[in-house]
């Protein structure tokens, strides 16, 4: 069925955009907008901001880590001259003043000249070589207990002793035995000398028989000889010890 | 558009409206994720920077560190340079070589290498050999071992020598070698690139920076100075001597003088053993009058005679043994009787002062000029860190007199001339004259060069001599020849 309104356009009812229509156009357009917005503030005020800060950072750590390189290569340079002042204190550690052991050893050997009665000189004198390795203070637990410590070098010597008779022998070397090392054993004490051995040889003298006629005319006429052994004590790195010393020294 | 329905004009705009949300809401969440990736760098460039700070805060301390250590290190290098300069390590062994008085025989090859040590150090094995008396050889390696670069005498060995036969008095060379090592230091990496330091030489005029490098010394090697051995002999030479026989008669003379000597010593003991009964028996009945001027009387004889028996050691005036044991026993009583009383120094009185003044007079009576000297110096050891009584003073004044007397006078003596006649002038003695050495001379002329002996009076027999004061007189007709200083030699006991 054809229908015709004949009433006049401005008698006729008014028609708008439907209510679902403008709904939906009103709610598309917010929707769009809204994402538009969020899209707006994240790319072009977050993302943005994001991309400054990193680039910042970089920079910053870059120059940073230039900073940290020089310090590095500092460090460098004070272990190559500690690694070099530890070499000066291991080779000093290392050394026995052989001048001050002999004068001490000397001064022992002259001293027996108080009287006529016996005479003492020396024939060799031997500090074998040996190559010192420095040896740290050991841990108890690596170490085991009772373990003979070696010395770190022996001091050999052999002389001659004269006497009025030969009954005197041994009284005169045990008197030289403990003028040599203090007579720890007994006194708790020790001399200059005997101080950094570790230990020395027993006593041992014999007699010379067959003496050449023209020496038996030497006062005192009677002659032995005698070998000593005695073994250094190895030198130990004592940092803390060292450090007080060379405070004191200061 | 027109011919479309309203549903579908509804549908057409909800399907646009949510395309482009959606792609919209797409982009978004595009970006939230690349915002989360930097966040991510970001994160990580953050502990990066955390790291290096800690790093870089260390700079200032370091370079503080760094600048102490190269303000130190020319003392360093001289104690452990960086190369192995043997050349002038052989230069230096030359001079201590000299120095100590050795004869130097032979130097072998050596080489550097790596040592046992440390890491970075290397070591150049030197082998001495030489020759030298004890004494040398002690300060030659003192020498080697105080020397500013690290040397180690690692080992030596020296051998008694011979006595030359024809020459007594020549010194006894001994032979020996020595096992040295020098060091140096050359660690195997390459070489450390010395940093920049911006104001370093304004900062090393820091006080603080100064007092750290004054702090900062690095370990001196250890050295050793000799004791002052002149008098000590030589320990690897038989000290023996030849015995000697003496006449019976002599040694029976010895005998009496030391004999009298000892029985003085045993006699004043005696006398204050007496004293010591007195002092008893006073103090049981209570006379402390006499008490205390006994106990002045013992104090002083038992330091008479202390020191008489310290000058009779000093002196060895008793030299055989069952006199000087006898003379132990003396000692021993006394320093158990002096254990009992306060202890008092040694005081120098008078007669200890007289004691030996005649002594002097009787060497001086004798010409035994060299004994005197030998006498005055032992006195003055003796006399050292003592008190002395003003009584005695006097005393000591008459005994530096003779001293210096009897130096004059035996100097006089180590003089020859010889006088072959004199022409006498009675009326005109200045006139007189005296042939000696060949010349005349009158008084007030001078014998010598020097002019330091002259004539004083010529007379028929005699002629007088002056020198440094004194007169001395010289009998006409006898040769004077320079007397040699005697040695004293061991006796043997028959």
């Amino acid at each position: 069925m054809i229908q015709i309104n004949l009433l006049p356009p401005e008698y006729r009812p008014r028609t708008g955009t439907p209510m679902a229509r403008f709904v939906a156009i009103v709610v598309g357009i917010v929707m769009v907008l809204s994402a538009g917005g969020a899209y707006a503030y994240t790319h072009f005020i977050e993302l943005s901001k994001v991309r400054e800060l990193k680039r910042s950072r970089s920079e910053e750590v870059t120059s940073t880590e230039m900073q940290r390189d020089r310090s590095q290569r500092l460090q460098q340079e004070i272990d190559s001259y500690e690694q070099r002042r530890h070499a000066i204190l291991t080779i000093n550690r290392s050394r026995t003043l052989w001048s001050r052991k002999l004068d001490q050893f000397f001064e022992v050997v002259t001293s027996r000249d108080a009287d006529d009665s016996s005479a003492l000189w020396l024939e060799e004198i031997e500090v074998p070589v040996k190559i010192v390795t420095m040896r740290r203070r050991p841990k108890k637990k690596k170490r085991k207990k009772d373990a003979p410590v070696e010395p770190a070098a022996q001091f050999k010597f052999e002389g001659y002793m004269a006497m009025a008779n030969d009954a005197e022998a041994p009284a005169l070397l045990s008197a030289f035995h403990k003028a040599l090392t203090g007579d720890p054993e007994n006194t708790d004490s020790t001399t200059d000398f005997f101080a950094e051995f570790m230990s020395i040889s027993n006593p041992n003298i014999e007699m010379l028989r067959q003496r050449r006629r023209a020496l038996e005319t030497l006062v005192p006429p009677r002659v032995g000889v005698f070998t000593y052994e005695l073994g250094l004590r190895p030198p130990v790195i004592d940092k803390k010890a060292l450090a007080r010393k060379n405070q004191a020294r200061k | 558009m027109s011919n479309l329905s309203e549903r579908q004009l509804l549908c057409l705009t909800i399907g646009v409206a949510a395309l482009l949300t959606a792609g919209l809401l797409y982009l978004v969440f595009d970006d939230r994720g690349e915002i989360e990736g930097i966040e991510d760098e970001i994160s990580a460039l953050d502990s990066r920077l955390q790291t290096a700070e800690i790093e870089r805060r260390k700079i200032p301390a370091r370079e503080d560190k760094v600048l102490q250590f190269r303000a130190v290190e020319p003392l360093e290098l001289s104690v452990l340079p960086r190369e192995q300069q043997i050349s002038d390590f052989h230069r230096d062994l030359s001079s201590f070589l000299t120095s100590a008085g050795i004869g130097f025989q032979e130097l072998p090859e050596s080489s550097p290498e790596d040592s046992e040590l440390a890491k970075g150090i290397r070591v150049t094995r030197n082998r001495m050999k030489g020759r030298g008396v004890a004494g040398a050889i002690l300060k030659l390696i003192n020498n080697i071992e105080n020397d500013g670069r690290l040397v180690a005498v690692k080992g030596f060995k020296v051998s008694g020598g011979e006595a030359d036969r024809d020459d007594a008095d020549a010194p006894v060379l001994h032979d020996f070698e020595l096992e040295l090592e020098t060091y140096f230091y050359r660690p195997q990496r390459g070489a450390i690139r010395r940093e920049h330091i911006p104001g370093a030489e304004e900062r090393l005029q820091d006080p603080k920076m100064r007092a750290a490098i004054a702090a900062f010394q690095p370990e001196r090697p250890d050295t050793y100075v000799l004791r002052p051995s002149v008098g000590r002999r030589d320990p690897l030479v038989d000290p023996r001597k030849e015995a000697e026989t003496i006449d019976p008669a002599v040694l029976q003379d010895q005998l009496r003088k030391e004999e009298a000597i000892v029985i003085e010593m045993e006699n004043r003991y005696r006398e204050v053993a007496e004293l010591l009964e007195k002092e008893k028996a006073l103090e049981r009945v209570g006379d402390m009058f006499r008490l205390d001027r006994i106990r002045r009387e013992i104090d002083e004889k038992i330091n008479d005679l202390r020191a008489r028996l310290e000058h009779t050691a000093a002196t060895k005036a008793v030299q055989i043994a069952e006199l000087r044991a006898r003379i132990d026993i003396i000692l021993e009583s006394l320093n158990r009787v002096r254990s009992t009383r306060a202890p008092k120094e040694v005081v120098v009185t008078r007669s200890v002062a007289e004691k030996v003044m005649e002594e002097l007079q009787k060497l001086f009576e004798e010409g035994k000029y060299n004994e005197i000297d030998a006498l005055g110096q032992s006195w003055m050891s003796f006399l050292r860190a003592k008190q002395v009584m003003p009584e005695a003073q006097a005393v000591l004044e008459q005994i530096k007199a003779v001293r210096a007397k009897g130096k004059v006078l035996g100097e006089f003596d180590g003089m020859s001339f010889e006088i072959s006649g004199v022409i006498v002038d009675h009326e005109n003695p200045q006139r007189s004259l005296a042939n000696v050495n060949g010349k005349s001379v009158r008084a007030g002329d001078a014998i010598d060069a020097k002019g330091r002996v002259k004539i004083h009076r010529v007379e028929r027999h005699t002629v007088y001599f002056a020198y440094k004061g004194e007169i001395i007189k010289h009998v006409v007709g006898r040769k004077k020849v320079a007397t040699k200083r005697g040695k004293r030699s061991s006796r043997k006991r028959r």
